[in-house]
């Protein structure tokens, strides 16, 4: 399991210094992701699933319950290390108003490049993992003996890893494949702007934009340029997971499902997962494979897609409802 | 900085900005720059008027007023601005740490401010001037003591609207740290609102040293100081009223500059602003940039 | 023969600082009793054309072109005047319900003023008809929602209460500016019945303006489709829907990006194991 949430409760403070009043956000929320699953978390506002975003991304703690990615708390940064990444919702404050795209998308690579070495490049994948089904090529490559600088599965190009991920799920094993381009035994070299620079432009030519606005203002995109540069800043730590906060609610329509469309191709092609809190249940539908539905702070339901007309519960009924416009 | 070339184009700002640029550098060289020793006495020349040798003439004890105005910039202008500097630094530590972190530090913070801003300002100086006596340094040090919960709470106010930015939250999701998302995302951001508190507030501290000094609170003779200057005039108000007009007009002239000066910096420093005077304001770019037709939107 | 409630005619906006202009020469018409919507993205010139019937653009957007309200003249109105219509004839409501209401007052406040300034009711009288038009609306509780301020309320509330003022103001014409875009889903689908409900009491004239197809096709008759400030696809809104007849490729890429994920939510439902 790469994300497991376990009976979560939050909440905040209301009043000044000295009250004791708590408001509850979350009641033991539970909920799972493996890797390579999208979920989508559908819930009204109020129903506490900005709060949940956030303490999957470990820039919150619960007061109770554990949230872990790939086994460890998700709240030490190390664990994350860029692994986990996130779109929010409002493009106008997703990106800091001086920087311009190329700033914003070097702030990740920076990161990625100082870390790669603090988080220790994890060896040790195994043979079984490497074989896939067809049994050709990866096995041939053999497996990192567990201690070994880098790990063998991240010399294979971004495509194969997602096959390996994959695989490796489905035989039920953990896989920490750290983020970052290996170049001999040390990670990314930080002061190479050059391989930066160009690393950002395969970014924005991933999301559909050309290397012209490396040098806009976020002002001067529109919503979904700029949602696009976000994606591209997300992806820009080659993250296992991304946490997707009502990415495509703020845009108008045709916009929507051109962002849509950008993020499964993006998820065909690398095999992440995807988080994708909303509420409009066919934006959900069209990107996830299962939903789990949220109201007021409990789980309500949890369904696969295909099953979505077997809904139980009279709130999921309700969202159904909604949707037949 | 973009900013920069709009401000240029504004000839009052150009003109304040030069004012003000060239009064702090004439208080820097003061020595090269004086045409006489400001504390020289020259009995004969008492009350002189404006001669070649001295362009403003002379005062009660006939010494040179050109000099001792330029030489009055430094404790009138330049001390006040280190002591701006320095109050305000401190009000942006703490106003930063409680916009930023919220909570239970915000209102620790905010409540030790509201101590120290319900001691009005000029009692609160007066006294600590009354403690520690009399003199330049500690009307600067009231100073500070005094003003930096002014400014922590303004940019407070002004790191709030930001430090729920979501761009905050994706630094803090890459597990960046909270100093360096303070320098790095904070700081650039409120910058513009720091220099403008900062800016409005160096006009009241230039007259407000003067204040002290018209008192004989603040510099002591023979030392220059505009305000001094001004206290030395009232004596003879009535009999030599042009003694007045060059300490009274500098301090005018110098005070208004910065304050327009303080405005143009408002609008130079917003990056919302600097876009919107290229385009209309509230309609997006998308028209322009229509890159690969449907596929980019 | 259908009356017009609203027409305008060359209606131009441009910007007087920039010289940009926001809106290009348009024209349509309100009929009574329907509701014509009008569709586009951000940008495109939609919600300026909507303030710009009622005059409540910016000092800086300039407008020409002409607007009769049931025969009068808007455009040539001395302000006062056209003050008296805002409310009574024309009613508006907005996007953002919590902006739409004095913050610093509670919203009850806020209605009676509102009230008592185009009806010119007494207090007693206004308050049961609020009562009545929000109760209309299925708000529960509705003195005690009216003594809440408007941070305490949530978005589909605020929008159920404009809708309840327009329901007492019984005006001509209601301006609905993207009113389900700020809401959920669920609180956007009880605001579009709400809506629904109104045109079935009141009879009223509807101009909706939204981004989202789905929300207008529960409500309108007639469609609008505008891009760039232009007016580029007009008609019935069913027979654009349809297919029946060939459509601008703009809107082909609307109704085309609508339908891809109606149909794969269908699909999801109907059928899949």
């Amino acid at each position: 399991m790469m994300l497991k949430v376990e009976q979560v409760e939050k909440s905040y403070p209301v009043g000044g210094l000295f009250s004791r009043r708590q408001q509850q956000v979350l009641h033991g929320i539970s909920l799972e992701c493996g890797y390579g699953e999208c979920v989508g978390i559908i819930g009204a506002s109020g129903s506490g699933k900005s709060t949940l975003a956030r303490l999957m991304l470990g820039i919150e703690k619960p007061d109770r319950g554990t949230v872990q990615f790939a086994g460890r708390e998700v709240s030490r940064r190390e664990a994350r290390g860029g692994r986990i990444s996130a779109v929010f919702q409002d493009y106008t404050s997703s990106m800091n108003p001086f920087y311009t795209v190329e700033q914003v998308l070097l702030e990740p690579l920076r990161y990625r490049g100082s870390s790669a070495e603090a988080r220790g490049v994890q060896g040790g994948v195994t043979a079984a993992v490497a074989e896939r089904s067809d049994g050709a090529e990866l096995s041939r490559v053999g497996a990192a003996k567990p201690g070994e600088g880098i790990s063998w599965a991240e010399q294979q190009p971004r495509g194969e890893r997602a096959v390996i991920r994959q695989a490796a799920s489905s035989r039920g094993e953990g896989m920490t494949v750290s983020a970052g381009r290996p170049r001999g035994a040390g990670g990314w070299p930080t002061a190479d702007r050059q391989a930066m620079l160009e690393q950002i432009d395969s970014l924005l030519h991933e999301v559909g934009l050309d290397a012209s606005y490396r040098s806009k203002y976020p002002h001067e995109l529109s919503g979904g340029q700029a949602q696009r540069v976000c994606i591209a800043r997300a992806l820009a730590t080659d993250p296992s997971c991304i946490v997707l906060d009502e990415a495509v609610s703020s845009l108008d329509g045709s916009v929507q499902l051109q962002v849509l469309e950008l993020l499964k191709r993006l998820r065909q092609q690398y095999g992440m997962s995807y988080i994708f809190i909303t509420h409009d249940l066919q934006a959900a539908a069209y990107l996830c494979d299962r939903v789990v539905i949220m109201h007021q702070g409990r789980v309500e339901e949890t369904v696969a897609i295909s099953q979505l007309r077997d809904v139980k519960s009279e709130y999921a009924q309700r969202l159904l409802q909604a949707v037949l416009i | 900085m973009r900013g920069w070339e709009r401000i240029f184009k504004d000839k009052l700002v150009v003109l304040s900005l030069a004012i003000v640029a060239s009064v702090l550098v004439a208080g820097v060289c003061a020595p090269w720059l004086a045409p006489h020793d400001p504390e020289e006495v020259h009995m004969e020349l008492r009350y002189a008027g404006a001669s070649w040798a001295y362009w403003l003439g002379n005062d009660h004890l006939g010494r040179c007023i050109m000099s001792r105005l330029i030489y009055g910039i430094r404790p009138s202008i330049l001390w006040v601005l280190a002591a701006l500097g320095a109050s305000v630094a401190w009000g942006a530590v703490i106003g930063l740490l409680a916009g930023y972190f919220r909570g239970r530090i915000d209102s620790l913070l905010m409540r030790v401010c509201d101590v120290v801003l319900s001691f009005p300002g000029y009692v609160m100086t007066l006294a600590l001037v009354g403690i520690l006596g009399v003199g330049l340094e500690n009307i600067l040090l009231a100073f500070i003591l005094t003003k930096w919960a002014w400014f922590a709470r303004a940019i407070r106010t002004a790191v709030m609207s930001y430090a729920e930015a979501d761009y905050v939250k994706y630094a803090r999701t890459l597990g960046i740290g909270h100093v360096q998302i303070i320098w790095r995302h904070l700081v650039p951001v409120t910058m513009p609102a720091i220099a403008v508190i900062a800016s409005s507030a160096f006009g009241s501290m230039v007259l407000q040293m003067s204040g002290f000094s018209f008192l004989g609170l603040g510099v002591q003779a023979p030392q220059p100081e505009w305000g001094m200057m001004l206290s030395e005039a009232r004596e003879v108000m009535f009999s030599r009223p042009e003694m007045m007009l060059a300490p009274g007009i500098a301090i005018m002239v110098v005070v208004s500059a910065i304050n327009f000066l303080s405005d143009a910096l408002q609008t130079a420093l917003d990056p919302k602003l600097a876009a919107s005077r290229r385009q209309a304001p509230g309609q997006p770019t998308a028209r322009d940039a229509e890159v690969r037709g449907k596929e980019v939107a | 023969m259908e009356q017009t409630v609203l027409a305008v005619s060359g209606l131009n906006v441009w910007d007087s600082l920039t010289g940009k202009l926001l809106v290009q020469d348009s024209s349509f018409e309100v009929k009574r009793g329907s509701c014509l919507a009008i569709i586009g993205e951000s940008g495109s010139g939609k919600s300026v054309t909507c303030r710009a019937v009622m005059r409540l653009n910016r000092q800086a957007l300039r407008q020409e072109g002409e607007i009769v309200l049931s025969g009068v003249n808007l455009s040539s109105l001395p302000e006062p005047e056209l003050r008296k219509k805002r409310g009574k004839q024309m009613c508006m409501i907005l996007q953002h319900g919590m902006r739409a209401f004095d913050p610093s007052c509670v919203v009850g406040v806020h209605l009676r003023e509102t009230v008592a300034e185009h009806l010119g009711l007494g207090r007693e009288e206004t308050t049961a008809r609020l009562k009545r038009a929000m109760e209309a609306v299925l708000l529960k509780d509705p003195l005690a929602v009216m003594n809440q301020y408007p941070h305490q309320l949530s978005g589909g509330m605020l929008q159920r209460m404009m809708i309840a003022l327009a329901l007492v103001l019984e005006p001509e014409l209601i301006i609905a500016d993207e009113p389900t875009t700020a809401l959920d889903a669920i609180a956007q689908y009880e605001v579009l019945e709400q809506f629904v409900r109104l045109r079935e009491r009141l009879d009223c004239s509807m101009l909706f303006v939204s981004h989202d197809l789905g929300a207008v096709r529960k409500v309108a008759d007639e469609l609008l489709v505008m891009r760039h400030g232009e007016i580029v696809e007009r008609g019935e809104l069913q027979e654009l829907m349809s297919g029946r007849r060939p459509v601008h490729p703009y809107t082909r890429e609307l109704i085309d990006a609508r339908q891809t994920l109606q149909r794969h939510f269908t699909q999801m439902m109907g059928g899949g194991s």
